[in-house]
């Protein structure tokens, strides 16, 4: 595993320590999972959408709403059904009786943080009522537009394809989402902390909100401040290029992916500490970022890409 | 309205300001009409680039070929020669221009213009004026550039540089074809220079009339000797032999000494075997458009083309228009004629029937005294030792009986004055004598040790013909200035302030002046350098050089070598380019770490795949902790300089320096 915290040397104004005081307070909840909860924390900074796939009981669930408390968001969350029809997203004109005319009802999707838990479980019109409005961030209903809040952030859990009655998503709409991460099952000394602390719902219930709004948007701006060189850009070329030539990948990245890749790459920097990218933040976030817009040239099973991102950062020379 | 083919922006600009530039060396040789005419053809061309105006008609066309061409002849006389052709050639260079339809056209113009830049060298071939027309030709590639580039690429200074680059990989080849191309002679002669004025020494000479030598700070001629350069007194360049005088005037005279056969080389026992060791030099020559050279007494050559005169003089078999060299050896001991044919005598003691009367009754007097030729010269120079003579480029003028006013009233002259009466008194008392025109010592170069010989150095001295010696070198001059010969003329006119006095800024009138003169030197080093090695590389020189590298060269083995590194030069420049090519750009600090990376990887301390940098070095840490703070350096210079966006130049030598230890 590539590993550049031990690089922090330019250290970004932000209130020191905010960051790994996060951390820290969402490790109480999710167990042994940092560098997932990292990741998340980076995705939402890079302001994308993150989905996060595994096995139930996992904790995805968990896991989004501790993201959603430690942010101090407002949090809704819609459980996907294969009978979820688009109207019980986004909201529906109701008649109302008393004024005599069609009123917008907001559906659940007007809130800061969205979990979407099993969105493959949905039919594809459902899922794609809420990509849309992930990627406009906000919602037409009958030639009325309505903004979506600010900041507006979609985690959406679902399960391998392997489990009955699925819908998998299509590869243009998996797009949309910034990351996908993998939980997988803890480690026996996490779990064993697990099994010991008691209730985890109780532990989620005492976590208190860790960053202002303010303090969200200012992280954020200084994501798109994050210095870019020029032998980074390099570097990122080279990759998508390689996933793009190489025979090795049916699908390359496209250009939407390789600026995600260097959005997402920026949030890490901010998150290690340092006002610009080196290729090792890149390196950590790109398995979450490639992964599911990637697909092997003899992988017709689905975009189960993991060992194609690892072929993708071992093909690839960091410096030419 | 159609305005036809439109040459690109950038190859217009470029061709306009090549042809403009091509022209200037031809400016006053060009009769104005010309000029008016391209600037015509020239803002016409503007004019349709701007489409305002149309290309001219076919009937315009025709017209302007037909009075261009007309018009020409009416001013030569002929279409033929360099200077009607070169007229001619810009002409069409011009007309070309209104009369390009398509690209095909427009790549005649751009050829026509390496022909305008190649003219030139017909008439000056020194080191400025081919650094300008290399310039020519750059602008004239520029344009071609130009032609290839698309329309909407419009930044003149992009095409400039493609086209240096361009010139630049052509220059490797330039240099091989210079040096293996076979120097045959012209297979035509061109008459070059014929309306040309002419500078230097004249073959008439007029005692009396005013200073009429040129007393220019031109160049005559530069002289490299194989040893040291000898004494200043020693240097007598003899040009030519004065042999007739009708009362006023010296010149060669009815007999031409240097016709055949005399000129065939060899021929007849007269020129007398080499004896002693000979002074070996080369002589540069600028051009004279006169056919005779310049040497030490007693000169041989060997260079193709270079023939003797009758009276020992060397001559070249056409006129000297072009820079010329050519190798003598001057035997300085030699005597000349030891037996001086009767004709030769007849032709040596000539002079009019009457005139002079005061200077022929000296000449007996003092030959009566003498009782020989050899005393009585000796005689005659103590005569004007004894007599208030001055040497001075301002003489009185003279008419009528010319050498009895001068030596019995004015006796103020300078060096022709001294030598004609010398040798009218020589022939009055039965010696045979000859005036020799040429030049008298020269400046030595301190860089490239080499003669340098002025127009100002331009001299007459006498050879009188003694019995048992030949002609015998006798210069009445230095009885009067001595200086003359032994410091050269400035210094001979030291008093007077008439030394290069019609030329207030000649270089060589400053010479006092240090900076002024090393300059001037050095300046004339180059000069000579290019001179010698350019200029001067011709058969003989080019089978020389060859035969040291590569043994006996014959024709067919110069085109195997000429062929074979044209070969190699090409391949190489196509390997160049292809490597270049495929050679990522890479910063020094990257290369550095790679070439850290080659020297590890055998002790498998090298990068595992796609591993960044600094992740590498930093793991390199637990297998060599001794080294830990040096890799953490190195890894931190690495982030900062590829990807923290500072520019520290000394980073690379700061990383090789840390690098140091593995």
């Amino acid at each position: 595993m590539h590993d550049g915290g031990g690089l922090k040397s330019s250290v970004v104004s932000v209130k020191p320590g905010l960051i790994d005081q996060l951390l820290a307070a969402m490790e109480t909840v999710v167990l042994g999972k940092r560098r997932q909860l990292k990741l998340a924390l980076a995705c939402l900074l890079a302001r994308g959408h993150l989905l996060i796939e595994d096995l139930p009981g996992m904790g995805k669930t968990t896991l989004a709403q501790t993201v959603a408390r430690v942010l101090g968001f407002e949090f809704t969350r819609i459980q996907f059904t294969s009978d979820l029809l688009p109207a019980d997203i986004i909201g529906a004109s109701v008649f109302d009786s008393r004024e005599g005319r069609f009123s917008f009802q907001r559906g659940p999707v007007f809130t800061q943080l969205l979990l979407a838990d099993e969105i493959n479980r949905a039919t594809p019109k459902a899922q794609s009522a809420l990509l849309e409005a992930m990627e406009e961030r906000q919602v037409s209903v009958e030639g009325e537009t309505h903004p979506l809040p600010d900041p507006f952030f979609v985690i959406a859990t679902q399960n391998p394809l392997s489990q009955m009655g699925t819908f998998p998503l299509p590869e243009s709409q998996l797009d949309r989402f910034l990351m996908r991460l993998e939980l997988g099952y803890p480690d026996p000394r996490a779990e064993r902390q697990l099994f010991l602390g008691g209730n985890p719902r109780l532990r989620l219930d005492a976590l208190e909100a860790g960053i202002t709004l303010e303090q969200l948007h200012h992280l954020q701006a200084q994501v798109e401040r994050i210095h870019l060189s020029e032998s980074l850009v390099d570097y990122v070329q080279r990759l998508v290029d390689f996933s793009r030539q190489g025979g090795d990948f049916d699908v390359g990245l496209s250009p939407r992916g390789a600026l995600a890749l260097i959005r997402s790459a920026r949030a890490w920097a901010l998150l290690e500490g340092r006002d610009y990218v080196v290729p090792e933040d890149v390196q950590q976030v790109l398995p979450s970022v490639a992964e599911h817009r990637l697909r092997g040239a003899l992988d017709h099973t689905g975009h189960r890409g993991e060992s194609l991102a690892r072929r993708l950062l071992d093909g690839v020379e960091v410096v030419e | 309205m159609s305005y036809g083919y439109q040459l690109p922006r950038n190859s217009l600009i470029w061709l306009l300001t090549a042809m403009f530039a091509g022209m200037a060396p031809h400016l006053t040789r060009l009769p104005i009409w010309v000029t008016l005419v391209c600037l015509l053809c020239g803002f016409w061309r503007i004019m349709v680039y701007r489409e305002r105006w149309r290309l001219p008609g076919r009937l315009i066309r025709t017209l302007l070929v037909f009075s261009g061409g007309a018009a020409v002849v009416g001013h030569y006389g002929t279409l033929a020669g360099p200077e009607a052709g070169t007229a001619l050639l810009v002409l069409g260079f011009c007309f070309k221009l209104l009369e390009t339809h398509s690209r095909r056209d427009a790549f005649v113009v751009v050829i026509l213009g390496y022909f305008v830049v190649a003219t030139s060298f017909f008439f000056d071939q020194d080191m400025a004026s081919a650094a300008y027309l290399l310039l020519v030709c750059f602008m004239v590639t520029a344009a071609l550039v130009g032609l290839n580039q698309s329309p909407l690429q419009t930044q003149p200074r992009r095409t400039a540089g493609l086209a240096l680059r361009l010139l630049a990989q052509s220059l490797p080849l330039m240099l091989v074809l210079f040096l293996f191309v076979p120097r045959v002679g012209p297979i035509w002669s061109l008459n070059l220079g014929e309306n040309r004025a002419t500078t230097g020494i004249s073959d008439r000479i007029t005692p009396g009339d005013i200073a009429e030598l040129s007393r220019s700070s031109a160049l005559a001629f530069r002289v490299a000797f194989d040893g040291g350069i000898p004494a200043a007194r020693n240097l007598y360049w003899r040009g030519l032999t004065l042999n007739h005088y009708d009362g006023a005037t010296w010149s060669r005279g009815p007999v031409d000494l240097d016709e055949p056969p005399w000129l065939r080389r060899g021929a007849g026992d007269w020129l007398g075997a080499g004896r002693g060791q000979p002074l070996g030099y080369r002589v540069m020559l600028e051009p004279t458009d006169q056919r005779w050279l310049f040497a030490l007494a007693a000169a041989r050559s060997t260079t193709p083309g270079v023939g003797y005169s009758r009276d020992h003089r060397l001559v070249k078999r056409s006129p000297v228009s072009q820079p010329f060299a050519y190798e003598v050896d001057s035997f300085l001991r030699q005597p000349l004629d030891p037996n001086l044919p009767d004709w030769l005598a007849r032709v040596n003691l000539q002079l009019p029937e009457t005139g002079d009367p005061r200077t022929r009754a000296l000449a007996e007097q003092l030959a009566a005294e003498a009782g020989s030729p050899s005393a009585l010269v000796e005689r005659a120079l103590a005569w004007f030792r004894a007599r208030p003579f001055s040497y001075t480029l301002r003489p009185p003028t003279l008419s009528g009986d010319r050498n009895d006013q001068f030596l019995f009233q004015t006796r103020r002259g300078f060096c022709s004055h001294y030598a004609g009466a010398f040798v009218y008194l020589m022939r009055s008392a039965g010696v045979p004598a000859r005036i020799v025109a040429g030049y008298q010592g020269g400046e030595r170069n301190p860089l490239g040790n080499y003669l340098l010989v002025h127009q100002f150095d331009a001299h007459a001295w006498a050879e009188v013909w003694l019995a048992g010696q030949g002609w015998v070198r006798v210069d009445p001059t230095t009885v009067v200035a001595p200086e003359r010969v032994e410091q050269g003329i400035e210094e001979a006119l030291a008093g007077e302030g008439s030394f290069l006095e019609d030329s207030p800024l000649a270089p060589a009138r400053y010479r006092d002046w240090a900076w002024v003169s090393r300059l001037r030197l050095g300046l004339d080093y180059l000069n000579f350098a290019w001179h010698r090695s350019v200029l001067g590389y011709n058969a003989q020189y080019q089978s020389r050089l060859l035969a040291r590298w590569f043994g006996d060269v014959d024709f067919k083995r110069l085109g195997l070598l000429m062929a074979v590194s044209v070969a190699l030069l090409l391949g190489a420049l196509a390997g160049w380019l292809l490597w270049q090519g495929s050679q990522p750009l890479r910063s020094p600090l990257v290369r550095e770490y790679r070439r850290l990376c080659r020297r590890l990887a055998p002790r498998g301390q090298g990068p595992e795949p796609g591993e960044a940098p600094a992740t590498h070095l930093l793991r390199l840490q637990e297998q060599r902790p001794d080294q830990a703070t040096s890799l953490a350096a190195m890894a931190a210079l690495l982030q900062q300089q590829l990807y923290a966006g500072s520019a520290d130049p000394g980073a690379v030598r700061r990383f090789r320096r840390l690098g140091r230890g593995l």
